[in-house]
């Protein structure tokens, strides 16, 4: 990792922008998504991700793309910014390169252990 | 609004008003979609999070608000007049031990007292390294010597656990001392900004309160009598007694360069010494009763947990109150910028 790279995105701040690379999206509908993409096991609360989408706002890495009202509620959609992106695939790039690492480790303590155990 | 709305709002009532601004609506609408069918109370978990939400973001709030250019400053004023007071107190737990030391027959101190002589004493090593702007050393300093002080408290409680009390205000100093010489700016820089105005402001800060401590050394009737009659009772014993705070308090800022502190910073380092003012006062008021119990009593009666809940509670609540002041002020003073500089363009306007 470089020295520009920032530290590591914490899971919730990640999968909130892998939900929003898809399109843009409404706050229930970014639960929802991290939800589906995590297969449940990240369930977002209201407090967890606005205090998270504020401070993704602030660090300009997502923006409000529209607003809507639906039955008398708004609804804001918010949208990842080229920053917001760029931050994604350095951080996807990371988790790569440490699972690929750790594959191979994991591979060669296989044989071991299977060389052994003969 | 339904029943439920009405208490998620109420819960959102907790989050910072910028927060509220931008997502209250949306949260509720969220949260409401997130509520299982049927529910009329906010579940437990959501309950939690949004508390732990809120608690989150007025810390982080506090910290920006109290990190700053301006809070670094104050904090690291805080811990020079923090510096100054320890080491007018250490001058002059000092200074009495020897003079018991000379004039009471008999008198040998303890082990003990000579490490919270040391403890006392030791703020001056700090003043020293602060002023160079050697902040690793002062602030390393400034910690070993709360922590020293801590460990005489929690002895002083069980021996006397008045005194204790009383000296409970000194280990806040102490602490808000540390996290402002670790957190703040250098202290030569704080030191070549600072003027004269301020530092008599700092003085006047010091002073009373080194007053106050001799007053009371003096009014208490005790074992040495000869040294309480020496502080009350001659005026060569007031001149030693407050000459030596006064010059420490004079002669230690006298050594800075003229320059300005603002007023934001000047109110900032005192939101950071409120706590400590906040549990002298509990000290003389809510505790009054149970010092003068104590005095009477043969037995040392200890803090009950009322107690206790008041010197813990009160310099939270004195901080926090504090700085929502100071913050209202702030805003205040903003809008009124914005106007006076809004009637100036329509007078430019209309010109």
């Amino acid at each position: 990792m470089s020295d520009t790279d920032g530290p590591p995105l914490r899971e919730p701040t990640f999968l909130i922008l892998t939900a929003l690379a898809e399109e843009p999206q409404h706050g229930y509908a970014v639960i929802q998504e991290v939800s589906r993409i995590s297969e449940g096991r990240v369930r977002l609360r209201a407090g967890t991700l606005y205090a998270a989408l504020d401070r993704l706002r602030t660090d300009g890495l997502i923006a409000v793309d529209h607003e809507e009202v639906v039955q008398t509620r708004l609804r804001r959609y918010y949208r990842i910014t080229a920053e917001g992106a760029g931050r994604l695939a350095i951080e996807v790039d990371r988790l790569r390169r440490h699972a690929e690492i750790a594959g191979a480790r994991l591979t060669r303590l296989r044989t071991n252990l299977s060389g052994g155990a003969l | 609004m339904t029943p439920l709305e009405h208490r998620y709002r109420r819960l959102l009532a907790l989050y910072p008003r910028r927060h509220r601004e931008h997502y209250e609506d949306e949260m509720v609408a969220v949260l409401l979609a997130d509520t299982p069918e049927g529910h009329s109370h906010p579940g437990v978990a959501a309950t939690a999070d949004l508390v732990v939400g809120a608690l989150r973001l007025r810390t982080a709030d506090l910290a920006g608000y109290l990190s700053g250019g301006a809070g670094r400053r104050a904090a690291t004023l805080a811990a020079l007049v923090v510096a100054m007071i320890m080491t007018v107190r250490g001058v002059r737990h000092a200074s009495s031990e020897v003079f018991e030391l000379i004039h009471v027959p008999g008198y040998v101190p303890t082990w003990a007292t000579h490490v919270e002589t040391l403890v006392n004493v030791g703020w001056l090593l700090v003043l020293v390294p602060t002023l160079l702007g050697w902040r690793r050393l002062a602030t390393g300093l400034a910690a070993l010597l709360t922590l020293g002080l801590a460990a005489i408290l929690v002895g002083q409680y069980v021996d006397s656990p008045t005194v204790a009390a009383y000296n409970a205000s000194y280990l806040i100093l102490g602490a808000v001392a540390t996290v402002g010489l670790a957190t703040g700016e250098s202290g030569r820089i704080l030191a070549r900004r600072i003027g004269a105005r301020r530092l008599m402001a700092i003085g006047a800060v010091c002073t009373p309160f080194m007053l106050w401590e001799n007053r009371n050394l003096a009014r208490v009737p005790g074992q040495f009598g000869a040294y309480y009659d020496f502080v009350s009772g001659s005026i060569l014993g007031w001149s030693v007694f407050v000459a030596l705070p006064v010059v420490a308090v004079v002669v230690v800022p006298a050594v800075m360069l003229r320059a300005r502190v603002g007023t934001s910073v000047l109110l900032r380092s005192g939101i950071l010494l409120a706590p400590a003012l906040a549990v002298r006062v509990v000290d003389v008021t809510g505790l009054a009763g149970w010092n003068e119990a104590n005095m009477r009593s043969r037995h040392d009666i200890y803090l009950g947990p009322v107690q206790w809940f008041a010197l813990v509670v009160a310099p939270v609540l004195a901080f926090v109150l504090c700085t929502a002041a100071l913050r209202a002020l702030d805003r205040l003073a903003r809008q009124a910028r914005l106007g006076r500089a809004a009637e100036e363009q329509l007078r430019a306007e209309g010109g």
